[in-house]
Order: structure tokens, then C-alpha cells, then sequence
């Protein structure tokens, strides 16, 4: 069982009547990066915003760090960016990262050279960041975010408007930072061919509430290229498939007969009809996670 | 943290070194204002010395209720206009620590604004009387006593009335609100200052009005700033 650094259970948040979170359940790795995808209000943000105790939730549990109880002195392990990149506008870059340097207590001054180096804004360190366009603010807030090299990273849409050269060398930075110390990455975000590139974890929010969590190998399972076949008798279909020599047919959720391997379909027809089984329908599945997440939504 | 290091990054984000620009420019100003009051007073006082001080002195507590007005925009408003409240709220530091530092930077700018201003003025009245005799019955030794017990009393005012505008800025988070709460807390100061002339009646009164502002920021603003929804 992995130790997890962030365990939701039952989480429900209302707004007056309205339900921002409903039941909603969410259990982070120590040290994966989890994408949490979903549609615009869904409660992404709002789950977020939960998590980093800016707001409280109504009922459930939930434990980060090992603790039902979000110690305020916990919360300088936690580097985030949280709606969009606020700065103080009337400050430089510099001046804003140092501020935040002072207020974790940070104080090797290296560190923001390394930052402004590893975000490529050393050329705007010097600018008012009311001067900055979007893209250079989300470099600049992930560069705040990470400034301490923190435990885990909250992140609420970090690269919408980023150029793709940005949003690769973004992905790299915290696949790096994943990598070399150890930090636990939750990112939201609507980039979903990013999340496929990036994430080991994924959690599709719906409606509300967590609809599915899976590993990035459980989820290239279910989107690899397979045949779904409905027969009258999926037991009995997979039998008689085996026997003819197809070996990667699999019953899974829901009684679904899928078979992962090339064959002619008509071929696996002519099989199935010659075993008196009846067809109801075969359908080819060739579905990225854009695919798997407007279907997981659509059935909710 | 502790609140000493907290004003000190206040201090540093909100460049509040700037600040002694409009020191400076209010000082003038109101240099000007109790010169013009001088002519005023000496209409409708044999011995105007105290009346003097007391206008001047009120004088100046009015111009730095308004501006501390402005400083609560920029210092504590903006935070949550400009949404780094978030931010703010997310370091490992008590939220009721971080506002408080706010709050304490900006009575520091409100009454060490004022105290240089009065200083300033009472020393030009006191040239103003060894150059030219203009202050009827002169400047007396019991004048600047009672120079002393003004400003310590108007920074009490001050001190007082700056919970109000505050709190409303943490409830209601606009500039408005900021506006109208401050008018308010001004017309109070006003009341209590033009008809009360015995110092420890008007201590009295303003450590009471104090204390009941002070009670309002901790119930009332201590909600709001433990609740961002609200």
C-alpha cells in the first residue's frame, strides 16, 4: 500500500445551496504526480483551494502530511499556485520572490537566481511584473512555488498560457523536480495530451465528485487499441477465442469482452457465429484520455 | 514569525519609506492652514495660544485620518482586490498575526506622519510668535504642555479610530466602505474634540472610544478574517 500524502474521504463542500464538492473522494501518492482533470466547474479550484485550507469543507476527512489537521507550520511544505498568478504588481520579479523568500523564512538568496534561471525569466527579474505578460506570470508563480523545494506542489492550471516550447520545458522542470527531490505534484489542468506526458496518477472530477482515479498504466490499459465484442455469452466468447488462438481477450468491468490484439474482425465473427454465440455489437476502441475523459464525463 | 519581522516585510513590500513624500507635502500644507488660523483665532480670543494649539493639532489629526484612509487602500485593501490575499493565506503565519502586522504598519505611517507634522507646526508657531508677536498673549510654557497633551491625545484618537476603517475594509473589501467607515470615524474624532476642552475628559472619552473600536476589529474582524468566504 503506498503512503499518501494527501487522503480525501466523503469531502463535501456547499456554498448556501449550492454543492461545490459532493462526496467527493482523493487519495495522492507520496511522491507521484497526479493531473486532476475535469470539466470547468467541476470543483477542481475549489477542491484546491481546500486542500491549501483556504476554505473549509462542510463534512468528510481529509489527511495531508499523515494528519487530519493542516498545522499552519505545515503549509511552508507546500509551494502552490491557486487560481491565476497573483503578484504584488507594483513590485519586480525579484522584489516578489523575495518577499516570499521572507515570509517562508528562506534566506539562501542563490536559490532565486536558480529560480529566475530555471523558469527563464532572468532577462525580466529587473521589470514591474505589472509589466509581465500571462505567460511570464506563470513562469514567475511556478518559480514561487517551488522556491523552497517543497514537499508537495499544488498547482491549479500552471501552463494554460504557455507556448508549447514553454510547456515542454515546464513538464521537464517538474518531472525534475519529481524526480530529484522527491516532491508530490498535484496539477490540474485542462492540457490533457500534458497530463498523458506527465502524470503518473490521474483523478477525473465530475459533477462534483471524484468519478474515477487511476495510475497512468491502468489508464493506457483501458485506452490501448482493443475489439469490444457483446455476445450473449461473454464467458463463452472468450473461450472459444482463446481456443482459435487469440490470447489477449479479456473480460473486464461491466462483463465487456475486449480483445487487445490485431485480428480480422471478420475472422473473430465468423469464430463466434460458428460457436452458435450471438452478436449484439463489436466496436473497435482506439481512445486517447481526451476520448476516455469526455466518455468517463459523459457517463458520469 | 514574529510581529516585529512581519511589520518589517510589510514595511519593505509596501515601500513605505515613500510615504514621507506626502509627509511632507501635508506638512506644508498644513503649516499654511495654521498660519491662516492664526489671523482667525486672534478674532475671538484675547489670548489665543491654546485655541491655537487646539485648532492646529485637530487640524492635522483630521488630515491624517483621511490619509490613513488611503493607506488602509493600499496597504490592506489592495490584498484582497488584487486577490494576494490568497497568497498571504497560505504561508505556515496565524492569519490573524499577518493582518494585525498590517494593521500595526499602518498606525506606525498614520502616527509617526502626524507627529513629525505637529512638531513641525508647533515649531513654526513658535517662530511665528518670537519674530512676530502675531499670537495674541504669546506662547507660554503652559502652552506647550498643553501642545503635548493634544498630540498625545489625538494619537490616541488616531489609534482609535483606524480599528474602524480597518475592520470594514476586512468585511466589506472595497474602497467605499473604506470612505464612508473613515468619514464616520472623523465626524466621532470632530464631535468629541470641538466640545470637550478638559484633557482628561477627553481621554476619557477617546481611550473609551478605543477601547469599543478595539473590541469591533477583534469580534467583527477576526470573523472575516479567519472566514475568506464571507
Amino acid at each position: 500500500m503506498k503512503e499518501l500524502v494527501i487522503q480525501g474521504k466523503a469531502v463535501t463542500k456547499n456554498y448556501g445551496s449550492f454543492r461545490a464538492l459532493d462526496s467527493l473522494d482523493i487519495s495522492i501518492p507520496k511522491g507521484s504526480i497526479y493531473g486532476l482533470i475535469g470539466l470547468n466547474g467541476a470543483g477542481k479550484s475549489t477542491l484546491l483551494k481546500i486542500l491549501l485550507g483556504l476554505i473549509k469543507y462542510d463534512h468528510g476527512e481529509i489527511r495531508i502530511f499523515d494528519s487530519d489537521k493542516l498545522d499552519i507550520k505545515k503549509l511552508n511544505k507546500i509551494g502552490s499556485i491557486i487560481e491565476y498568478p497573483y503578484f504584488y504588481e507594483h513590485l519586480t520579479g525579484e522584489e516578489n520572490l523575495c518577499i516570499h523568500a521572507d515570509f517562508l523564512q528562506f534566506t539562501d538568496k542563490n536559490r532565486i537566481n536558480e529560480i529566475f534561471d530555471l523558469v527563464d525569466l532572468s532577462s525580466a527579474r529587473h521589470k514591474r511584473v505589472r509589466e509581465y505578460s500571462l505567460g511570464m506570470r506563470q513562469r514567475l508563480a511556478i518559480g514561487r512555488a517551488i522556491l523552497q523545494k517543497p514537499e508537495l506542489l499544488i498547482l491549479d492550471e500552471p501552463i494554460n498560457a504557455l507556448d508549447p516550447e514553454g510547456i515542454k520545458e515546464m513538464r521537464e522542470l517538474f518531472k525534475t523536480i519529481n524526480r530529484e527531490y522527491g516532491t508530490t505534484i498535484l496539477i490540474s489542468s485542462h492540457i490533457l495530451s500534458e497530463m498523458e506526458m506527465m502524470a503518473d496518477y490521474i483523478g477525473i472530477i465530475s459533477d462534483k465528485h471524484m468519478v474515477k482515479e487511476m495510475s497512468m498504466d491502468e489508464l493506457k490499459e483501458v485506452t490501448k487499441k482493443h475489439l469490444r465484442i457483446e455476445t450473449d455469452d461473454n464467458g463463452k466468447a472468450k473461450k472459444v477465442l482463446e481456443n482459435s488462438g487469440i490470447r489477449n481477450v479479456k473480460i473486464e468491468e461491466k462483463n465487456e469482452l475486449k480483445v487487445y490484439e490485431e485480428i480480422d474482425v471478420t475472422e473473430a465473427i465468423r469464430i463466434l457465429l460458428d460457436n452458435n454465440l450471438r452478436i449484439q455489437e463489436i466496436y473497435e476502441n482506439n481512445c486517447s484520455l481526451e476520448d476516455y475523459f469526455l466518455d468517463t464525463v459523459t457517463r458520469g | 514569525m514574529s510581529l516585529f519581522n512581519l511589520i518589517k516585510i510589510e514595511f519593505k513590500k509596501n515601500k513605505a519609506m515613500s510615504y514621507f513624500g506626502s509627509y511632507i507635502v501635508m506638512t506644508i500644507i498644513l503649516v499654511f492652514l495654521t498660519w491662516t488660523s492664526i489671523f482667525g483665532v486672534n478674532q475671538d480670543h484675547e489670548t489665543s495660544g491654546f485655541a491655537i494649539i487646539k485648532m492646529m493639532s485637530g487640524l492635522i489629526a483630521d488630515f491624517y485620518i483621511i490619509f490613513s484612509a488611503l493607506v488602509i487602500m493600499k496597504v490592506l485593501n489592495d490584498e484582497y482586490v488584487q486577490r494576494t490575499i490568497l497568497l498571504m493565506f497560505t504561508y505556515g503565519i496565524p492569519r490573524k498575526k499577518i493582518i494585525f502586522a498590517k494593521f500595526s504598519l499602518i498606525v506606525m505611517i498614520a502616527v509617526v506622519g502626524q507627529l513629525l507634522t505637529q512638531i513641525c507646526c508647533f515649531a513654526f508657531l513658535i517662530g511665528v510668535d518670537r519674530h512676530s508677536g502675531l499670537i495674541n498673549g504669546g506662547l507660554t510654557q503652559e502652552n506647550t504642555i498643553q501642545w503635548i497633551c493634544c498630540v498625545a491625545i489625538n494619537t490616541l484618537a488616531i489609534i482609535g479610530y483606524l480599528f474602524i476603517p480597518v475592520t470594514v475594509c476586512i468585511k466589506k473589501k472595497t474602497t467605499s466602505s473604506i470612505v464612508v467607515s473613515a468619514m464616520i470615524g472623523l465626524l466621532i474624532y470632530q464631535m468629541i474634540i470641538s466640545q470637550i476642552d478638559n484633557f482628561i475628559v477627553m481621554t476619557i472619552y477617546y481611550l473609551a472610544f478605543a477601547m469599543v473600536t478595539a473590541a469591533f476589529y477583534f469580534v467583527v474582524g477576526g470573523r472575516y478574517i479567519e472566514n475568506l468566504e464571507l
